[in-house]
C-alpha cells in the first residue's frame, strides 16, 4: 500500500491495533521500532474490544491501558489511545489509569470509549441488564448501552479536570505544596456516584483525549456532546453530526482510502490492518506505511501532544465544584 | 496458632541471600520529601523522568523489586506531594519499558476492582514486563476511596476480607485459564462469571502474589498462598515470632516454607555518621507540619489523637480498644505493633511521637550509617527474623542512591547480596535468594502453568 499525494501529507494517520498486534509489539522490540519509524501519528490499542467484533478463537488480548503505557515509552513518536468500555471496569479506575498514562507519555494518551467489551467474561443470566460494574459485586450494576456510557464519559471527563495542575505551587518558603482548595469534588450523581477528585493533576495536554467509537445514531448524538472526537467506520460515516470532529476507521489497503484521506471534514484517518500478527508485519513492512510520509520517518514534531496531533483544543476548566480541601495556611518555622 | 519453639532460619551460616525491595511512597515516606532534594521538580510525582531515575538507581543496586502502595482516593496534598498517586499498574507498565530486571509490584484493592478486569490487567503487566509483575493484595482501608465508588464509608473489615479470599481464588483461576484456554465457571458468594483470559502467558507464568495485612488471619492466608509478605514489625523478637508463624502455616498447607518470603518494611534515614543521619531525619520531619504526626497517630489507632494530653502516658482504654480486632479504625497489624511498642516503654504521647522518628511507627525505623544498616540487615537475617527487607527511604531521590551505592556493596562484601542479577523474573529473584535454591522442593512449588 503506497499512496503519496501532497494534499494528504498533513492529515494525521493512525493505526488500529488488535490484541494479537499488541502482543507482538510488546514481545518484539524490532517490530515496535518499525512502528515508531513508520511516520504514523497515533495508534489505537484494542479497538477490536469495543467495535462489536467477536473474539477470534486463538486471538490474544492485552489490557489496553497497560499496552498503551508500555508501548508509548517504546514507540515515542506516536500518540496512544486505549480502547475500553466501562463494563467490568469503573469510571474512577479507568479515568485514573488513562490520566496516569497521559502523564507518563508526556501528554500523548487518550481513551476510546465503547458500549461494551467484547472480550470480557459473561455474568450469570439473572444479572442481565446489570452488567456494568455489577460483576464487581459491590453495587447493583447498570445496563450496558448509550445512557450508561454517556454517564461514564461525563464522569471521566470531569475527573480529569478535578485537580488543576496550577494549584501545585511547591513553595519552599510557606512549605505549601498545593493550593488544595483549588482541587474540586465532581460530586457526580448519575449511573455512577463518584465524588472525586482524581489522584493526579491535569496533564501536559490538560486532559487525555476522549474519543468514542460510534456504531449508531443514538451513540453519535450522545458522543457529540461530550467526546473530543468520534471514531466511525467508513460505512458509518453518515452517523456523525456535521459539527463533530471525526476520525474515519478504514481497512488498511482499501482503495476507498484515497478519497477518505483527502476529505477535509475529517480530523484523522485510522488504518486498520487485519487483526492477525502477520498482517501487522506486512503493513509495517510496506514503504511507506503512511500516505505522504515518504522520506520523513516521523511527524514534524515528535514531542507534540495527542491533542496537537489531532488538532483538538484543550477542554475548559470545571465551571464549579465543592472544594475538596480547605485552603492551607503557610507554615511558620519552629 | 501455638507458639513454635524452633527458630526456623536462624543460623550464623544461613545459606542464600537477602531480598531487597523498595517501597516507593512516591518521593519517600516523609510528607516533606518534596522540599528536600533540590533536583526534584514540583511535578516529580507524575514526571516520567523522576520514575526512570528511581528505576535506574534501583537496577544499579540490583534490587529485587519496586513496590508501590496505593489507595484509589486523593489525600490532602496541601503540604504533601506524596498524596499524588499515579495508578500503580500503569506506573509500572511505564517502568516495564525502561527496565530489564527489577520486579514491579502493584498494590491493587480487592474491594474496588472487578476480579476479571484486574486479573486481565495484572497478567497484561506481567506479559509486558517479561514476567516481572507482582500483586500486593490489599482490601483498602483509606476512607477517602469510598466516595469515589458510591459509598459513604468503607465496607466493614470482615466483609472486605471474606470478599478478598474469593477474589484472589478467582483471579488465580482466571490466570490459569489464560494458559489452558479452559473457561472458568465460577459461582460464588460475591462473584459469578463464566469466561477466560486471552492474555499470553508471561515468562514467569503469572504475577507473584504478595500480602500486606499484619493480622493473625492475614498471616494464615499468607501461609496458604502468598509468595511474599510485607510485614509490619517493630522489634526483632516480634518479627521472629511472626516469621515462624507464617512459615508454619505454609508447612501446614503442604508448601515449602521457603516459598513464602517475609519482607518487613523498614523506615530509614541514612547519614555518614549517626549524628548526621539523626539530623537529616529531624530536618525532613521539621519541614512538614507537626499536625502530620498527630494525624498519623489518629489514623493508625482509629482515634482522635489530638484529644490526648501530650505529656501523659496513653490511656489504657485507648490501647485496649486498639487491640480489639472488631474495632474499625486503621490497620489491625499496625495497631498491634504500635500498642506493643507503647506498652514496652510507657512513653508520654509527646515522647512517643518524637521517638517514632527514629524507631519507626507501624514499621520499624532505622537511623544511622550504611555500615550500621548493613549490620542491622545481617543481624535480622541471620536471626531468622526476615528473608529480606522492604526499604522505605525518607526521601528516595538521594536516599536510594546511598542504598544502591553504599549499602548494597557492603552487603555484597559480606556475602549477603548478589553482585549481578541471576534471573530475569520476579519469581526467579525470590527463588534465587533461597537457601534451597537448587533443591528439588523448588520444582515441586512451580506454578502449574510453568510446570507443563
Amino acid at each position: 500500500m503506497t499512496v503519496s499525494t501532497p494534499s494528504v501529507s498533513s492529515k494525521p494517520v493512525g493505526v488500529a491495533l488488535s490484541g494479537d498486534h499488541l502482543a507482538a509489539l510488546l514481545a518484539d522490540r524490532e517490530l515496535a521500532a518499525r512502528l515508531d519509524a513508520s511516520g504514523l501519528s497515533f495508534a489505537v490499542a484494542g479497538l477490536d474490544r469495543v467495535d462489536g467484533s467477536a473474539p477470534s478463537p486463538g486471538g490474544h488480548t492485552v489490557e489496553s491501558t497497560i499496552a498503551i503505557t508500555t508501548l508509548s515509552a517504546r514507540v515515542p513518536h506516536l500518540g496512544w489511545l486505549a480502547a475500553a468500555a466501562v463494563h467490568r471496569d469503573h469510571p474512577y479506575n479507568l479515568a485514573r489509569r488513562i490520566a496516569s498514562a497521559d502523564h507518563l507519555s508526556g501528554g500523548r494518551a487518550g481513551l476510546v470509549l465503547g458500549l461494551c467489551d467484547g472480550y470480557t467474561a459473561d455474568g450469570p443470566a439473572e444479572s442481565a441488564g446489570r452488567e456494568v460494574w455489577g460483576g464487581a459485586g459491590l453495587t447493583e450494576g447498570q445496563p450496558l448501552g448509550v445512557p450508561t456510557t454517556l454517564d461514564v464519559a461525563i464522569t471521566i471527563r470531569d475527573l480529569w479536570l478535578s485537580w488543576p495542575v496550577e494549584s501545585i505551587v511547591a513553595d519552599r518558603e510557606t512549605r505549601i505544596y498545593a493550593r488544595a482548595e483549588q482541587i474540586l469534588h465532581i460530586d457526580h450523581r448519575g449511573a455512577f456516584r463518584v465524588d472525586g477528585p482524581l489522584t493526579v493533576p491535569t496533564t501536559p495536554q490538560t486532559a487525555p483525549v476522549l474519543a468514542w467509537y460510534i456504531r449508531s445514531q443514538e451513540e453519535a448524538e450522545a458522543a457529540a456532546g461530550v467526546a473530543d472526537v468520534l471514531i466511525v467506520s467508513a460505512s458509518g460515516r453518515g452517523l456523525a453530526p456535521d459539527s463533530a470532529r471525526v476520525i474515519l476507521d478504514v481497512p488498511a489497503g482499501d482503495p476507498a482510502l484515497l478519497s477518505c484521506v483527502s476529505d477535509p471534514s475529517l480530523s484523522a484517518v485510522l488504518l486498520r490492518p487485519e487483526p492477525d500478527e502477520q498482517s501487522l508485519r506486512a503493513f509495517l513492512a510496506d514503504e511507506p506505511a503512511v500516505p505522504g510520509a515518504s522520506g520523513s520517518p516521523s511527524p514534524a514534531n515528535p514531542d507534540a501532544t495527542l491533542r496537537e496531533r489531532l488538532g483538538l483544543p484543550a477542554p475548559a476548566p470545571l465551571a464549579s465544584g465543592r472544594p475538596a480541601f480547605p485552603a492551607p495556611a503557610p507554615l511558620t518555622s519552629r | 496458632m501455638p507458639q513454635t519453639s524452633k527458630n526456623r532460619s536462624a543460623s550464623r551460616d544461613r545459606k542464600g541471600h537477602v531480598i531487597l525491595g523498595v517501597n516507593v511512597l512516591t518521593l519517600g515516606y516523609l510528607p516533606a520529601a518534596w522540599q528536600w532534594d533540590s533536583r526534584l521538580s514540583p511535578h516529580a510525582p507524575v514526571d516520567p523522568a523522576y520514575w526512570q531515575h528511581i528505576a535506574t538507581v534501583a537496577e544499579r543496586g540490583t534490587l529485587d523489586a519496586l513496590f508501590l502502595a496505593d489507595g484509589p482516593g486523593l489525600g490532602n496534598p496541601s503540604y504533601d506531594a506524596n498524596s499524588t498517586r499515579l495508578e500503580p499498574s500503569v506506573n509500572w507498565a511505564h517502568l516495564a519499558a525502561v527496565t530489564e530486571h527489577i520486579g514491579l509490584i502493584v498494590t491493587a484493592s480487592t474491594t474496588f476492582n472487578d476480579p476479571f478486569e484486574l486479573a486481565e490487567r495484572l497478567l497484561s503487566l506481567d506479559y509486558a514486563s517479561g514476567g516481572r509483575a507482582g500483586w500486593n493484595i490489599v482490601t483498602t482501608r483509606h476512607g477517602q476511596a469510598a466516595g469515589n465508588f458510591g459509598f459513604d464509608v468503607l465496607p466493614e473489615r470482615g466483609d472486605r476480607y471474606k470478599r478478598a479470599g474469593e477474589f484472589v481464588a478467582l483471579v488465580r483461576a482466571l490466570w490459569d485459564s489464560a494458559a489452558t484456554g479452559t473457561e472458568v465457571d465460577h459461582q460464588g458468594e460475591h462473584f459469578s462469571l463464566r469466561g477466560r483470559l486471552r492474555v499470553p502467558p508471561s515468562a514467569q507464568g503469572y504475577p507473584v502474589l504478595l500480602q500486606a495485612g499484619g493480622s493473625e488471619a492475614g498471616r494464615q492466608l499468607a501461609g496458604q498462598w502468598a509468595e511474599g509478605v510485607f510485614a509490619a514489625e517493630l522489634t526483632k523478637a516480634g518479627a521472629i515470632e511472626h516469621y515462624n508463624e507464617v512459615k508454619d502455616y505454609a508447612a501446614a498447607a503442604g508448601r515449602d516454607p521457603d516459598d513464602v518470603k517475609i519482607l518487613p518494611g523498614v523506615l530509614m534515614s541514612l547519614g555518614s555518621t549517626e549524628e548526621e543521619a539523626r539530623r537529616r531525619s529531624d530536618e525532613i520531619h521539621d519541614l512538614g507540619p507537626s499536625s502530620y504526626s498527630v494525624a498519623w497517630l489518629s489514623g493508625a489507632l482509629g482515634i482522635d489523637a489530638s484529644q490526648l494530653p501530650l505529656d501523659e502516658p496513653f490511656p489504657e482504654e485507648v490501647l485496649r480498644q486498639a487491640l480489639d480486632p472488631s474495632f474499625a479504625g486503621g490497620s489491625i497489624g499496625f495497631r498491634q505493633s504500635i500498642v506493643k511498642q507503647i506498652r514496652e516503654t510507657r512513653p508520654t504521647v509527646r515522647e512517643y511521637l518524637r521517638q517514632t522518628r527514629y524507631t519507626g511507627s507501624g514499621h520499624h525505623g532505622f537511623v544511622g550509617t550504611p555500615e550500621q544498616f548493613a549490620d542491622h540487615v545481617e543481624d535480622w537475617w541471620r536471626s531468622g527474623a526476615i528473608d529480606g527487607f522492604n526499604l522505605q527511604p525518607d526521601v528516595l531521590a538521594d536516599g536510594l542512591e546511598v542504598i544502591a551505592d553504599e549499602v548494597v556493596p557492603l552487603l555484597r562484601k559480606r556475602g549477603l547480596y548478589r553482585h549481578e542479577y541471576e534471573e530475569t523474573t520476579l519469581r526467579g529473584h525470590f527463588r534465587a535468594a533461597s537457601s534451597s535454591a537448587a533443591s528439588p522442593s523448588v520444582a515441586a512449588s512451580t506454578p502449574e502453568v510453568l510446570a507443563r
